[in-house]
């Protein structure tokens, strides 16, 4: 009876869902990230490569869980479901039995059409009756869960680092072109292959064993098996380590503080990911093996020997080679880019202990990080308690904890003969329409972690405390109100901020979505920070500098298939007086028209400098990351399209183009451009087999 | 300092008024005295908005010639929120003339038929709070933790026992 209640409203439910396909013929959708971005991710301020970062998570956020084996913890993972969510789906699959279809989601109260809309294509529930009867060598030939992709691009301009007359120092070794393949088989809790092949541009492809170099500049592999008796998983090859809350041992760059105020502080405790990215840094090469050996306690052991880059220096009293610091770019163009390369052997040793029960997860920690030969970093007032030395231990604990509408979750670690760092929070429904979150994060300036990605305002946890408040609350079916307040301390130096320091953030969202067709939000934020002076390079000077960043978002659909974004965003930076401005203004086109499906930009931006560059998302080929900052004066625009070829075979081609009006040549070094315009053009094949 | 005080409430709004004496003495200056007014009030617009306004030392009364200094005035305007009965979210700014603005917020939530849980936080200078309260008929325990930028962490304890209970009117 239950279960023929629950099949009408599951038919109801697809109904219901007029756009989606029938039942019979559902395929997983692509992931929306550019949707997915203005909800979930971080407000970007530093210096780095977010392309690759998040295309790492977004590598980790396609994988698709299955909704009959997904824990409470799994579940929260996605970001995207509240606490009365998660428990909702526990409770539902306890009493009615495992989920037919990921539509049948419908039927829970908790889960509107939006999103059940936003988390579709995260999901799928396999049959295990297709399966059941099947070695694992015919599930591996047979799963539709694959891909491979060849992918190219280049800039068209002509690069000073590609010219003979170009000095030899910055002259690059290779070609403009970027190649790049990836291979990858994968199904949910069993099995997943792949590889990836990469050649950046101005990276040569070379046969040079002396140099370590084989071909292409960069590979990376693994296989992974799962749920094989007591052995719940295994990787060789390239994997991540995401435990607790991401603080001692965390898989590269996590969500922090964005529009999302609850979800995106609390990490998911997911053990070892395959690592399929693109970025040559941050992941670990070895072996990697989690078994259960009595029920509910599981033991990870992992184990991991790479070479990474660093520009090797010479102790001229010692002749001890040492490095100032680790590479993180890829990059191999220039013959010290080169020089650098695969100089520095780091291992890593861990093991992890870890207790589930229901919605109880704890463990504890050690990982040895060794460095030969040794990190020693330029001394500087900021950096004194940076790591040096060839080695460091870490041990630590953990616990996440969920009851009824409740989650509470914290990580303790600490550096053997240095800091430690520790961190905690809550996050609730409070009811069905207001949810809450609270973090609070104490971490020494002399905490000292390679693989981390737990919630700070640095970029590392180290030398930071504070405590971050977030709400949300759905003010009617059409609105929600989201913000949040952090207020932090620095104890020590920070770069480019020589005096201890406190400071605050700030965010609140408004969204309003009166039809399935039309979304609009409009988002403020403000951060204070302190810096150093300008013009006081002998006697350091600091003052309160603060941002203020605006933005006004507009989704929405002519037709079925023409989709608008209109798009500004305003920013100044005020320091001791001084203040500068910055802004773009974004029209999007994107329609899909049978096969073929068009996404165009075009964008003005005016900026006074880089405090006030706009980050901004673009649609790319599949799986690809696009996130320039939009800096200076000047006009961005891009045309992309997809043709589906076929059931099998996808094609993109995407061209984009930068006109500066406040400069003759763009970049520097041998990235500098003759000429005010930039257009780089990008090639796609994906086939499906 | 000596205060007198009269409220009174009109429809909606409550409103106050008071009149503080205050007298000043520093050895080898002398003794000096001043009237200050304050004003304040409550208006609950609806059954989940309410919001109040205080100015302190409207009349800013002379203290000194020297520099022209004044006892300065202040101005707190708060608001307060209740999505649902058991939350309200309370959002401030308080401005005194000549110093920084300190913004507000906070948040009650009633965790269990009586007991509450409140967090907040101050913003110039930044401080983080945590309490927990708890009420029964006429006797209130309440317990706060607070975190402030340079100070290390800070209790404060209250109880409290009413003697005649109030009559309930709009509260």
């Amino acid at each position: 009876m239950r279960r023929g209640h629950c099949i009408v409203s599951l038919l109801l439910a697809i109904c219901s869902i007029g756009f989606l396909p029938a039942f019979s013929q559902v395929k997983r959708q692509d992931v929306d990230f550019e949707k997915l971005f203005d909800d979930l991710f971080p407000v970007q301020d530093l210096d780095l490569n977010y392309d690759e970062l998040y295309e790492n998570l977004a590598q980790i956020l396609i994988n698709p869980i299955d909704l009959n084996e997904a824990t409470h913890q799994q579940l929260q993972s996605l970001y995207l479901l509240n606490e009365m969510q998660v428990n909702e789906i526990v409770d539902y699959r306890n009493k009615t039995g495992p989920f037919l279809s990921i539509y049948e989601l419908q039927s829970l109260e908790s889960i509107d059409s939006q999103t059940l809309e936003k988390i579709l294509p995260f999901f799928t529930v396999e049959d295990a009756s297709k399966t059941m009867n099947r070695t694992f060598w015919q599930r591996l030939s047979t799963e539709q869960n694959n891909y491979f992709i060849l992918r190219y691009e280049r800039t068209i301009e002509t690069k000073h680092g590609y010219r003979a007359d170009t000095d030899s120092a910055a002259r690059y070794a290779g070609s403009p072109d970027k190649f790049y393949a990836r291979y990858r088989v994968s199904r949910t809790g069993d099995f997943s292959f792949g590889f990836t092949i990469e050649k950046d541009a101005g990276e040569q492809i070379a046969w040079t064993p002396a140099n370590k170099i084989y071909g292409f500049d960069n590979y990376s592999f693994h296989a992974q098996v799962m749920n094989q008796g007591i052995f719940k998983n295994i990787i060789i090859g390239d994997y991540q380590a995401q435990f607790g809350q991401g603080l001692g041992l965390g898989g590269g760059f996590g969500m922090g503080k964005g529009s999302e105020t609850i979800t995106t502080i609390r990490r998911a405790n997911l053990g070892f990911i395959p690592y399929t990215s693109l970025n040559e840094f941050g992941f670990f090469r070895g072996m990697a093996i989690t078994v259960e050996p009595i029920l509910n306690f599981k033991i990870n052991g992992f184990g991991s020997s790479i070479s990474r880059d660093g520009l090797l220096q010479q102790d001229s009293e010692s002749d001890q080679s040492f490095f100032t610091s680790l590479t993180a770019t890829g990059l191999h163009r220039t013959p010290r880019e080169l020089s650098a390369r695969k100089q520095i052997r780091e291992n890593n040793l861990g093991l992890t202990l870890n207790y589930q029960f229901k919605s109880l997860e704890a463990g504890i920690m050690v990982h040895h990080t060794s460095l030969n030969p040794p990190l020693q970093p330029n001394p500087n007032t900021y950096n004194q308690f940076l790591f040096s030395g060839t080695g460091i231990t870490n041990i630590g604990s953990f616990l996440n904890y969920s009851y009824s509408n409740y989650t509470v979750f914290g990580e303790f670690s600490k550096s053997l003969d240095a800091g430690y760092g520790f961190n905690a929070g809550l996050l609730s429904s409070l009811t069905s329409s207001f949810d809450f979150s609270l973090f609070i994060r104490h971490y020494e300036p002399d905490y000292q972690t390679f693989y981390t990605n737990a919630v700070a305002e640095n970029s590392i946890p180290r030398n930071e405390s504070g405590m971050y408040w977030g709400l949300k609350y759905k003010i009617n079916h059409s609105i929600t109100a989201s913000g949040y307040v952090d207020v932090f301390k620095f104890p020590w130096l920070r770069y480019r901020g020589y005096s201890p320091s406190t400071g605050s953030e700030g965010l609140l969202r408004l969204t309003w979505q009166p039809s399935k067709l039309v979304s609009f939000f409009i988002q403020g934020r403000q951060e204070s920070k302190i810096r150093n002076l300008p013009d006081n390079t002998t006697n350091y000077k600091t003052g309160m500098g603060t941002k203020n960043n605006f933005w006004l978002n507009a989704d929405y659909s002519l037709t079925k298939n023409i989709h608008l974004k209109t798009r500004g965003q305003f920013s100044n930076y005020k320091l001791e007086g001084n203040k500068t401005n910055g802004m773009t203004l974004i029209q999007d086109v994107n329609v899909d028209a049978g096969r073929f499906t068009i996404s165009a930009r075009y964008a003005l931006f005016d900026t006074d400098d880089i405090d006030n560059r706009q980050y901004v998302y673009e649609r790319d080929v599949w799986l690809a990351f696009s996130f320039p900052s939009y800096s200076g004066v000047g006009v961005r625009s891009y045309l992309m399209v997809q043709y589906n070829v076929n059931r099998n075979v996808d094609l993109w081609i995407r061209w984009a183009r930068t006109q500066f009006s406040d400069r003759e040549t763009i970049g520097s070094g041998g990235e500098l451009i003759d000429g005010d315009t930039r257009n780089d053009i990008k090639f796609q094949l994906r086939f499906r087999f | 300092m000596i205060s007198m005080g009269y409220s009174s409430s009109f429809g909606i709004a409550s409103l106050g008024i008071r009149l503080n004496y205050i007298q000043y003495r520093a050895e080898g200056f002398e003794t000096q005295d001043y009237l200050t007014f304050d004003f304040g009030g409550v208006t609950r617009l609806t059954d989940q908005l309410t919001i109040g306004a205080f100015i302190k030392n409207i009349n800013q009364p002379l203290l000194s010639d020297f520099g022209n200094e004044r006892i300065p005035a202040q101005m707190v305007f708060g608001v307060k929120f209740s999505p649902t009965e058991f939350i309200s979210i309370i959002g401030e700014v308080d401005k005194t003339l000549n110093e920084v603005t300190t913004w507000k917020g906070a948040l009650e939530y009633i965790i269990y038929k009586k007991i509450f849980f409140r967090t907040g936080f101050n913003i110039d200078p930044n401080a983080g709070f945590f309490g927990i309260g708890y009420n029964h008929n006429k006797f209130n325990v309440d317990y706060a933790i607070q975190f402030l930028e340079q100070l290390q962490a800070g209790h404060q304890v209250s109880v409290s026992y009413r003697i005649k209970n109030k009559t309930e009117t709009g509260k």
